[in-house]
């Protein structure tokens, strides 16, 4: 463990916690992925989950929405069992490289998951989420023949279209464009949900939250918010020296 | 360099395990003929008409799923390589001809002992390896053509190489049937004419521009479905029942260049599939037995089986295509998968109905076997694609994430894939012989995949196995 960092905590109170994950262990085969992972989100929180290629970031994402069971501890998501149907109605997930159904359409894709997630007020909703992301040119385009930027915009927009209280999102500026990635930067940051944001990237983890959870061979290696993670540092260093450093030292 | 080349092309291509498996069975299937241990076919009408059908069958897709035997890998990495361009092209051929020998070693290996016996051993050989070079080469050599022009190009080889059945004897497909010698010339011939063009496909194509070339399709969908207002159940089934998609080149040994995906609205389909329906009846009935002739009729027994080979295809879609993501996170992961695989089969069961009435009719026409074959296509061939999709789902998964290029090496985990449609050919084959056979099968099929269907520890090892697969 790196200096400064907060104690995993498997017994706080966690009332008011919009995300949960207490000692969550998961294996693939003989590879440990997860090794007694915890952390929490506080309703309205925004935290960025950093660590280096396979430290387990995206798996932690697919065990808090309910693609992967833990092996052992437990993940809540808005207080419930990621599998429930409560969770699903209040988590938006996009993972990294997601890519929606090719053989529909863009709109196609926005109806469909919206009928599936039983979303009042679609069209009007898909109207926006096209303007917004500036997808309406490509509106009934094959998904199959969108550049990928255009697809993750896409992504993003089924992430997001039940209006979800809490947002997992996986890279969520991949792929996109400078201008593009300060209008989702803008729109992310305009929504009410918990947000937590799987990254390598210090600046994005920067723009979109306020805080960290920095992981590193499935466990958490430092807590905290990002000005105090700059004040680990040395005057003037690089945030991502100070992160880089950590990553080092737990591997 | 072109050993090297051409060693790395085939092991990235296919797997060890694989590449064995294939060396082996051509050892048996040779080395049987040439021992005559193996059953000749020679005298069984199903096999000699089965030999021309699949035939037919790899024409057609040689031609419309064709192209290269490409990873992205290949367009990322290996064609910016300094590598002159005819060892690429000879490394890519010979790489789909195994891809292809795969297949046509899998569908008529079994011929090669009823060929021998006709044209001998050696003729036998050339045959067969022409026909291999033949069906390898269609695919390089037609993919860079309009759709609607491989499509024209593809039906008329597939009436070619049926034409043997109406006594036409110059097609390659007449090694199987009793004109052995036109059989091999044909197939030589349309070697010799294909393989060339296919080489010079090979060395012109702008092989980093090849995922563009290759889509001659439109991007845009014309006619937008609508899914606002439905309920997450009609919205599974609206796009799942209503739209069929067609995969080409998932999970089966070989057979054309790439992945490649498209959606037919079901009834467009239907109108395909009931004037086939109608040609298939006009046909049974135009060859019912009569006393003297062989006691089945050949239609009604070959025609389920092209079907239920079809019917693979069909299903290679069905989860490739599929998004853990957006669908089964949308809904409880069981159900929704539930649902899409009902609605797939129901889908299914709509598009050979056709076929189902028309056994019906010729039932009533008293043509032996037609209920028979009215159960088997009714039953056994939706059950069993439910089968194919739970097998992918829980042996070995790919999910597509691009069109053109191979989503994942050929390895014999994925041959896993051929065995519903192995164990459905067969119980097709006995339930057109028999009612009371076709009836077991049925209730078996139908009692196997509603247990798939319902099962929750299936479905959550079948989701655990696609997120472990990398299923996003």
């Amino acid at each position: 463990m790196v200096s400064g960092v907060i104690p995993q905590n498997s017994d706080s109170s966690l009332s008011g916690s919009a995300i949960e994950v207490i000692q969550v262990c998961k294996k693939y085969g003989e590879v440990e992925a997860l090794k007694g992972l915890s952390f929490n989100l506080q309703t309205g929180e925004r935290c960025a989950l950093l660590g280096p290629n396979g430290a387990g970031k995206s798996t932690t994402l697919k065990v808090l929405v309910g693609l992967l069971k833990p092996d052992s501890g437990e993940a809540k998501v808005g207080g419930f069992d990621p599998n429930s149907a409560e969770a699903r109605r209040v988590v938006g997930y996009l993972p990294e490289d997601a890519s929606p159904y090719r053989t529909l359409s863009v709109r196609e894709n926005l109806e469909y998951v919206g009928a599936l997630r039983g979303v009042s007020n679609l069209g009007e909703r898909i109207d926006r989420l096209l303007d917004v992301l500036a997808l309406r040119e490509y509106e009934r385009a094959k998904v199959g023949r969108l550049s990928r930027g255009n697809s993750q915009k896409l992504a993003l927009a089924l992430a997001i279209i039940h209006e979800p209280n809490i947002l997992l999102l996986d890279e969520p500026l991949n792929y996109l464009d400078i201008p593009t990635q300060e209008r989702v930067i803008e729109l992310l940051n305009g929504l009410q949900a918990t947000q937590l944001v799987s990254t390598h990237i210090m600046s994005v983890a920067g723009r979109l939250t306020d805080r960290v959870v920095i992981i590193a061979r499935g466990a958490v290696i430092w807590n905290g918010s990002i000005s105090e993670l700059k004040h680990l540092g040395k005057e003037d260093e690089p945030v991502e020296s100070i992160v880089a450093r950590m990553m080092v030292s737990a591997s | 360099m072109l050993a090297k080349l051409l060693k790395f092309i085939i092991f990235t291509r296919f797997s060890k395990p694989l590449i064995i498996l294939f060396t082996l069975l051509t050892a048996y299937y040779v080395l049987a003929a040439r021992a005559g241990i193996y059953g000749s076919a020679t005298g069984s009408i199903s096999l000699e008409y089965l030999g021309v059908g699949f035939t037919a069958v790899v024409f057609g897709m040689s031609v419309i799923a064709g192209g290269l035997v490409t990873l992205k890998s290949d367009r990322d990495y290996l064609f910016v390589l300094p590598i002159p361009r005819w060892e690429l092209a000879v490394g890519l051929y010979i790489s789909q001809l195994i891809g292809y020998g795969l297949m046509i070693l899998y569908l008529l290996g079994y011929e090669l002992r009823s060929v021998a016996g006709s044209i001998g051993l050696s003729g036998a050989i050339i045959g067969m390896v022409a026909l291999a070079l033949a069906v390898t080469s269609l695919g390089p050599a037609c993919y860079s053509l309009p759709g609607k022009v491989r499509g024209l190009v593809a039906v008329l080889l597939v009436f070619w190489a049926i034409s043997p059945i109406f006594g036409f004897s110059y097609a390659p497909s007449a090694m199987f049937v009793t004109h052995g010698l036109d059989g091999m010339v044909a197939a030589v011939a349309l070697g010799v004419v294909t393989t060339p063009i296919a080489f010079y496909q090979l060395t012109q194509v702008e092989l980093g521009l090849m995922r563009t070339l290759v889509r001659g399709t439109s991007g845009e969908v014309k006619k937008q479905k609508n899914f606002i207002g439905l309920s997450p159940f009609r919205a599974v089934l609206s796009h799942n029942f209503s739209v069929l998609e067609i995969a080409g080149r998932m999970n089966v040994p070989g057979g054309g260049g790439g992945y490649r995906s498209g959606r037919v609205s079901l009834p467009k389909a239907m109108l395909v599939t009931t004037l086939a329906a109608a040609l298939y009846a006009y046909a049974a009935y135009a060859v019912r037995p009569t006393p003297s002739s062989a006691p089945t009729d050949i239609v009604i027994t070959v025609v389920p089986i092209y079907l239920a080979i079809s019917s693979t295809f069909m299903s290679m879609g069905t989860l490739g295509n599929e998004r853990l993501w957006l669908g089964f996170s949308a809904m409880d992961p069981r159900l929704y998968m539930r649902e899409l695989v009902v609605s797939k089969a129901l889908s299914f069961f709509a598009l050979f109905s056709p076929f189902v009435a028309a056994d019906a009719v010729l039932t009533t026409m008293n043509v032996p076997d037609a209920l028979n074959s009215a159960v088997a296509l009714g039953f056994i061939l939706p059950t069993s694609y439910i089968l194919t999709i739970y097998t992918s789902a829980l042996t070995r998964p790919v999910q597509i994430r691009e069109e053109i290029t191979m989503p994942a090496q050929f390895s014999l985990g994925q041959m896993a894939m051929v065995l519903p449609l192995i164990i459905s050919l067969v119980l097709i084959v006995i339930s057109t012989a028999l009612l009371a056979a076709a009836l077991v099968s049925a209730v078996l099929m139908m009692g196997v995949s509603t247990y798939l269907v319902y099962s929750e520890s299936v479905c959550e090892r079948a989701l655990a196995k696609l997120v472990e697969s990398g299923f996003v």
